[in-house]
């Protein structure tokens, strides 16, 4: 059952209906039956391995947190944990990897695996039960009740692609006696709907002519690269965000607040910022409980800093697919960071603190919207071959200005759309305009805010062709 | 306060009528009001529109379909009726929408495949069409697959009409993913034909691998029985809301609304000259190599020919391009032993319509549909009464 299908709001709806018209008590484990429901729904063989790791970070954590020295047996469950991970997401990336090199060495090394099918939110539930474990090495008390821990790990919104919710951030809200007002509902109501409209009119919109760009044998020339790497930034973006939002809004209509995920991050104006502003809970889990304790056990030398950095960002960019693109975006991203801490550093801070219309702030968002497009384009590439060609593409200025794949229609959404994010956060932020113009006329500014979420409505309901799945599902 | 009162008490909170939600409420019920009224005109229009299937069961010749009158919007009701292959020899014309599309209709207009199964039939040979708009080799070949894939749809010719413009399309429409989802024969026979010639045809095997990828669940986003809930609750929904039930109307008229923008922006006209993108004209000559070698392999006759044009309108081809693709389209059969023919001057100027003001370079009056017929079997008439009772091995 995907977020953005009629099937999701009837389940959401009666899921709504339901929860809060039965016994408090009764709650909690109403909503583990929902997220099972919501879980089986795409295999039923995903719910028993998610109860499987469920029981064992449970059990583990409860056997961590009687230890007197409970980081001694860290390693081992984080390493179970880690497990079905490794076998249903990098096995067959190792097997690949290790015919290949046996290739290379002459060794007959031809190794074969059945087909794996990766179970849909692996990557995200693994980190989850990671991220408790370590915690409660660290001292940080345990979910107590069972019920509240397997509701922990299976609640639906946050299952399938995060965001990456830690103990800490929701244990209060598991135990409490929930309780929610019209503030919420509208609250949720409204995520849900610009989720929709991310996701539906933006997202999938922009997804032909992206996957065009970066299919197989395409060869696209200057304009289409450019194009390309625009638009994915611009699909992952609003994919990505739309999934958040509904995920964001699904759960405060059920009296739980979730961290933001993304925070306008091609408004950064410098590589640390992107950083704080994408994918928020992921990159906070992974300065956390991989960047953190490297530079930890490395304390007294320093210079190993910008090693760690790299290694984590490469590691955030094996986290999101076994593949070699994956890594070099990571390590992209790494190199760019330790650029933004060392060469570029009294840019970046000189950047950030000045307006964003001076000229270090436009100069210092130009390189980094530029840096993080090229990035994008090992990030979607299917292969590092085709990365570098379509770097040469861009290098050589192949084609010229004549597009060589995307036709006009292609140019005119990917332009289209950009123009309107740029205009919405990064120049002049038009909502804060209509704000303050609306302050002016208070009476207006309940019609405009009906016209404008009854546009949004229609525009998902006119313009959602099929509904494809989200691309953080993979991961 | 119990769990029920509790929830009205949020919906009679007083913020819900001073806020934006009465707003929002009224809005949508005025759209769905002008919708409800303005959507016979939407889908009337829609309905003048040629390459759209029509509604009218009077536009249609009657008997059993003697063609997909869903133009592959719904293929799989049409597939049934097939003439059964095991009792008699098939002929299956496949192409564009100047299959189906009679410019200034009258009833009793005939199209090509039915002219041809007229023809045909005196020699107990029976015809059917499987046309689409803007279909392109990636869905002919599945056609061709699938046809292949059983005994009684099994053809004993496969005739494919080449449109040069048609080798820049890519993609299966989403309407042929939901009939290939539905045929696991058909998609191991594709994967099956990428297994092996790979090497050869590494554009179109990528192309396929990745749009059989694209049916798996999780690439879909949606399972089997998720499909149908959802299908029967959009359903439920258009008949309830107006603005879902003409979700599609709608759509179309904002793509031709968005479509007139970018012409006017790039100063685009039907006659402005569009070269072909290199990647997937190549990526469609792969198509059409492998649909030669399916023909091949599963005895079946594939016929092609160029497809008529319209002597006095211009066309958007750059006329270099256009000549290499003729002349590439008669090399390539030739080399393939496949029967070959050039029909694009076989329809006089008279029997051409208009598209809006000007001459429609593609689709002709129900004359064209018989003259066209006719040079087939002119060409190929003895070809497809030769493979007559030759039955292909399964």
């Amino acid at each position: 059952m995907i977020f953005t299908s009629y099937t999701y709001l009837l389940f959401l709806g009666g899921a709504f209906l339901l929860y809060w018209s039965i016994p408090r008590a009764w709650r909690n484990a109403f909503l583990v039956g929902m997220s099972y429901a919501f879980y089986c729904s795409w295999r039923w063989q995903y719910g028993v391995l998610l109860l499987g790791v469920t029981a064992f970070t449970y059990l583990y954590g409860a056997f961590l947190a009687k230890r007197a020295e409970p980081r001694r047996w860290l390693m081992l469950g984080v390493a179970i944990e880690l497990t079905p991970l490794l076998f249903f997401k990098y096995l067959p990336f190792f097997v690949e990897n290790l015919n290949g090199v046996g290739g290379l060495v002459g060794l007959p090394v031809s190794l074969r695996l059945p087909e794996i099918i990766l179970p849909l939110g692996i990557s995200f539930f693994t980190f989850q039960g990671i991220a408790y474990l370590v915690d409660l090495a660290s001292g940080a008390e345990p979910i107590r009740k069972p019920l509240d821990f397997v509701l922990y790990k299976a609640l639906w919104p946050q299952l399938i692609a995060g965001p990456i919710i830690r103990p800490d951030e929701i244990r209060e809200q598991l135990e409490a006696d929930r309780a929610i007002d019209y503030a919420d509902v509208a609250e949720g109501a409204k995520r849900i709907v610009n989720g929709f409209f991310k996701k539906a009119v933006l997202a999938d919109t922009l997804a032909p002519y992206v996957d065009g760009v970066f299919a197989a044998q395409a060869a696209p020339g200057f304009v289409d690269t450019i194009a390309g790497m625009v638009g994915f930034g611009l699909q992952i973006y609003f994919d990505f965000s739309g999934y958040s939002d509904i995920a964001i809004g699904s759960a405060r209509l059920f009296g739980f607040r979730f961290p933001e995920n993304f925070a306008l991050p091609y408004a950064s104006r410098s590589f640390q910022q992107f950083w704080g502003r994408w994918h928020m809970s992921l990159s906070r889990w992974i300065r956390d409980y991989v960047f953190t304790p490297m530079l930890f056990a490395s304390r007294h030398r320093p210079r190993l800093a910008a090693l760690w950095l790299v290694t984590a960002m490469a590691a955030c960019g094996f986290w999101h697919g076994a593949r070699w693109t994956f890594i070099v975006w990571g390590i992209i991203h790494g190199l760019l960071l330790v650029l933004n801490q060392s060469l570029l550093r009294g840019f970046f801070a000189r950047a950030e603190r000045a307006g964003r219309a001076s000229f270090v702030g436009i100069a210092a968002w130009v390189l980094v919207m530029f840096a993080v497009a090229v990035a994008w384009l090992f990030f979607r590439a299917q292969s590092l071959d085709q990365a570098a060609a379509m770097l040469s593409a861009l290098v050589h200025f192949r084609g010229g200005f004549a597009p060589m794949v995307l036709r006009e229609n292609g140019l005119l959404v990917i332009a289209a759309i950009f123009l309107a994010l740029l205009g919405y956060q990064v120049l002049t932020a038009p909502a804060l305009v209509v704000k303050r113009w609306a302050a002016r006329a208070p009476r207006l500014l309940q019609p405009l805010t009906g016209a404008y979420y009854c546009l949004v409505v229609m525009a998902t309901i006119v313009l959602e062709s099929n509904t494809k799945a989200f691309v953080y599902f993979q991961f | 306060m119990n769990g029920r009162r509790w929830l009205w008490s949020i919906f009679a909170d007083r913020r819900v009528l001073r806020g934006a939600v009465p707003w929002l409420v009224l809005l949508l019920i005025a759209a769905n009001v002008y919708v409800a009224l303005a959507r016979g005109g939407w889908e009337a229009a829609r309905d003048a529109n040629l390459l759209a299937p029509t509604t009218d069961p009077g536009r249609h010749v009657a008997g059993a379909p003697r063609y997909d009158w869903s133009v592959g919007e719904d293929v799989a009701s049409f597939w049934p009726k097939i003439p059964d292959a095991t009792v008699q020899s098939v002929v299956i014309l496949a192409g564009m929408s100047q299959m189906y599309a009679i410019n200034d209709p009258r009833p009793g207009d005939e199209t090509i495949v039915e002219h041809l199964d007229d023809k045909l039939r005196q020699h107990g040979v029976r015809a059917f069409g499987l046309a689409a708009p803007n279909m392109h080799n990636e869905e002919a070949l599945l056609y061709l697959v699938a046809a292949a894939s059983r005994p009684e749809t099994r053809p004993a010719a496969f005739v494919y009409g080449l449109c040069f413009d048609k080798f820049r399309n890519v993609d299966l429409r989403p309407a042929l993913q939901r009939f290939l989802r539905s045929r696991a024969d058909v998609q191991d026979r594709l994967r099956a034909l990428c297994a092996e010639p790979a090497g050869r045809y590494p554009r179109a095997c990528e192309k396929i691998r990745s749009s059989l990828a694209s049916l798996e669940d999780v690439a879909t986003g949606t399972a089997q029985h998720d499909e149908s809930i959802e299908g029967w609750l959009r359903d439920a929904l258009g008949r309830a809301v107006p603005i879902i039930g003409a979700r599609e109307a709608l759509n179309a008229r904002l793509q031709y609304e968005l479509y007139l923008l970018r012409n006017w922006l790039f100063r685009i006209r039907a006659t402005s000259k569009r070269p072909i993108l290199h990647s997937r004209y190549e990526l469609n000559r792969e198509l059409l190599a492998l649909m030669a070698d399916v023909a091949r392999a599963e005895g079946i006759e594939l016929v092609l020919y160029v497809i008529p044009l319209n002597p006095q309108a211009e066309n958007p081809y750059v006329p270099e391009e256009y000549e290499a693709f003729k002349s590439w389209s008669a090399a390539f059969a030739d080399e393939r032993g496949v029967p070959f023919a050039n029909l694009e001057d076989v329809v006089p100027r008279d029997d051409w319509g208009l598209l809006g003001d000007e001459p429609d370079f593609k689709h002709f009056r129900a004359e064209g549909h018989r003259r066209t017929a006719e040079a087939l079997v002119d060409r190929f008439g003895p070809i497809f009464v030769a493979a007559k009772g030759r039955t292909p091995a399964p």
